[in-house]
């Protein structure tokens, strides 16, 4: 949501909170903390060490008879093996002969309370998995120590209230796997909790239930009461706190449309993408997590226009090596035949993952993309080698990010020859004619079209980071970040340049930056002559819809009109006139 | 005593799913049987044991089987690595 919205909706009062989008839909409503109690344990000595026994086996059966239960209400809601398999292995936990032997023997010979036997004995399994840097298994520390809360809750007699009895939004510290799924009998609107992420199995949960969620904002339980009123956008990942009468009518209006929206556009998967005057626009979809491929094929993308390989290293959680580069761009390949797969190498620096741990004054401006990896030629070639292994079925594409000047292209694509030559002579098969492309985000390259187009095959345009140093804004200093237009005329100016530039040869130049992703910016790529466009996967049938409604020859003329305006106020002007001309869509709706 | 080393094959590795299978293919069995990467070996019939394991793709394990059902064990449990868990 832009910055003016913003400003135009909210109350004196309204709250803006941010955190990360982990479970897309829309909430209003009534919050409800969901504390759990902190169950203190301390060493201490039984007299009765029978009762003590008794009590710990009364707390075990407890524990399964409800875990039981959860697996049951999984299985009912949820369809995936793999989620319900979690509380399976919980269950199985609690009838674990070494584990439980162990802490029974921690009673009888230390004379050890139960409740602090379980304690020690779980954690001598919890403390490994935690400090381990593999996200997976941090999660699954988790899932051990939501085990070892419930049986020390059961010990106590307590029960954690997880019956609502108005919906409410529940805002937690950090939320279960089987937190998320059992407030689900009890029509709980959203979720919103100060740990986890987009891979914790809270999120996974969330999102097969269709449960807006919003992950780690810091500090939020200190930050609204019970009964507040709030929205949550799991689009945006905000939480509104006070939102007060403007914000609830603009959400509201979302929420009824939303509803709408996912009936009509689940008919326009098998639909071709063209504008109502036959221009086919073709719609990719860019590719963050490896779980997102099987709704990437649902939501009916053409292909894969970005497949951003750095975050391989949160899949991963370490440096991938090229057997692991290999299986999962092939398997990637394979699913999505015949569709394309556009891999981009390795964009490390800047605000992203910085491996080496390395610190410099202005990483935007320093070692980052192709420049981390002309450096590391070791990293690169490695890469190259998975993906040209990959690459058999002939849908693999390679791409190169940051690239600033013709010299690195030539020297990147010697890179390439070198590995051919090598997997040649290794006798292994891959496409000889893989299509190389760049991406276009530094203005340096706008500038040298004319060479670029004799060495690649294909161009993407970024246009968060082509803005960015566009208009010298870094987009995360709070200082400037007004200053960081989306819409600024030297955006489009540049845009059109470089299809000016391109237009003679046979090069596909596609966007895929936030602006391919853009209702307000859609009509105008179009009337500026893009016809590739690489989306947000969860926005691509929006934009579809979008594109079906739309008329080329008037986007043209949009587009002309734009490109004479001086300032993004003047643009926005002029694109809100067009908008609210085109017929069947409330744009405000997308 | 029977010792064999395995390599895991699927993508995920010895996640929840295939580490509850094992332990229950393992408990079927008379035999201990323990599970061994790098200096940390673990009993193949107790679950948070195996769950503690890091064993991602490509990792190679050593597995012992002891015990009077010990071939039919070793058989059954070395086919399901090597099935890559079934998830290939």
């Amino acid at each position: 949501m832009n910055f003016d919205l913003i400003e135009k909706l909210k109350d004196k009062d309204t709250v803006i909170l941010t955190g990360i989008p982990s479970a897309p839909g829309y909430a209003i409503g009534k919050c409800l903390k969901y504390e759990k109690e902190k169950f203190e344990v301390y060493p201490s000595v039984v007299l009765d060490v029978n009762s003590e026994l008794e009590d710990f086996q009364n707390a075990i059966e407890k524990s399964k008879k409800e875990l039981r239960k959860i697996i049951d209400e999984a299985k009912k809601k949820i369809y995936d093996d793999k989620m319900v398999s979690i509380f399976e292995a919980q269950l199985m936990v609690l009838e674990d002969p070494q584990l439980i032997d162990a802490i029974k023997n921690e009673i009888i010979k230390n004379k050890h309370s139960a409740d602090y036997s379980i304690h020690s004995e779980f954690s001598k399994y919890i403390e490994p998995l935690q400090k381990s840097n593999d996200i997976s298994h941090k999660e699954r520390a988790k899932d051990i120590e939501d085990i070892k809360l419930r049986i020390i809750r059961n010990l106590r007699k307590k029960r954690w209230e997880s019956k609502l009895t108005q919906s409410r939004i529940i805002f937690a510290h950090e939320l279960s796997a089987a937190d998320a799924l059992l407030f689900v009998r009890n029509e709980v609107l959203a979720y919103v909790a100060e740990g986890g992420s987009l891979t914790s199995h809270a999120a996974l949960i969330a999102r097969a239930l269709n449960i807006p969620a919003v992950f780690g904002i810091e500090n939020v339980l200190n930050k609204i009461s019970s009964e507040d009123e709030v929205i949550v956008d799991g689009f945006h990942g905000l939480v509104i706190k006070n939102p007060g009468p403007k914000f609830i009518e603009y959400y509201r209006k979302k929420i009824i449309e939303y509803d709408k929206l996912k009936k009509d556009l689940s008919e326009l998967i098998n639909v071709e993408s063209k504008t109502k005057d036959n221009v086919r626009v073709k719609l990719y979809a860019n590719m963050d997590l490896l779980s997102e491929i099987p709704s990437l094929i649902a939501f009916g993308a053409e292909g894969i226009g970005l497949f951003r390989t750095e975050n391989l290293f949160f899949d991963l959680g370490d440096f991938p090596s090229e057997l692991e580069q290999t299986e999962i761009y092939s398997s990637l390949a394979e699913k999505l035949y015949p569709k394309i797969l556009t891999i981009r190498t390795f964009d490390l620096g800047g605000d992203k993952i910085n491996l080496m741990n390395y610190k410099e004054a202005n990483p935007f401006l320093g070692w980052r993309g192709i420049r981390v990896l002309l450096d590391n030629k070791p990293i690169l070639k490695n890469q190259l080698r998975a993906i040209l292994k990959a690459s058999i079925y002939k849908n693999v594409r390679v791409m190169i990010p940051m690239i600033s000047s013709v010299d690195e292209i030539v020297m990147t694509k010697e890179v390439l020859e070198e590995v051919k030559n090598e997997l040649s002579m290794e006798k292994v098969r891959f496409d000889e004619n893989i299509p190389f492309g760049i991406m276009i985000e530094v203005p340096s390259i706008v500038c040298c079209l004319n060479e670029v187009a004799q060495l690649v095959d294909f161009v993407s345009v970024g246009t968060n980071d082509l803005t960015q140093y566009l208009l010298a804004v870094d987009r995360a200093n709070q200082k400037v970040f007004k200053l960081y237009q989306q819409f600024h005329p030297s955006v489009f100016r540049t845009l059109k340049v470089i299809l000016n530039d391109l237009k003679e040869t046979k090069i596909e130049v596609s966007i895929c930056g936030e602006l391919a992703s853009n209702f307000m910016a859609i009509p105008l790529l179009i009337g500026l002559g893009y016809r590739y466009l690489s989306v947000n996967e969860y926005l691509l049938l929006q934009i579809k819809k979008l594109i079906l409604s739309l008329d080329a020859s008037e986007c043209e003329n949009l587009a002309n009109k734009v490109l004479n305006a001086c300032t993004q106020d003047k643009i926005i002007t002029i694109i809100n006139e067009f908008m609210q001309k085109i017929e069947g869509i409330d744009y405000e709706s997308l | 005593m029977i010792e064999k080393e395995v390599t895991i094959l699927n993508r995920a590795g010895l996640h929840t799913r295939p580490a509850a299978t094992l332990v229950k293919l393992a408990s079927k069995f008379k035999s201990d049987f323990y599970l061994m990467q790098d200096n940390l070996v673990v009993n193949g019939k107790s679950i948070i044991g195996v769950m503690t394991l890091c064993a991602e793709q490509g990792s190679k394990l050593k597995l012992r089987f002891d015990g009077e059902d010990e071939e039919e064990a070793a058989k059954e449990i070395v086919d399901y690595f090597n099935r890559g868990f079934d998830e290939l």
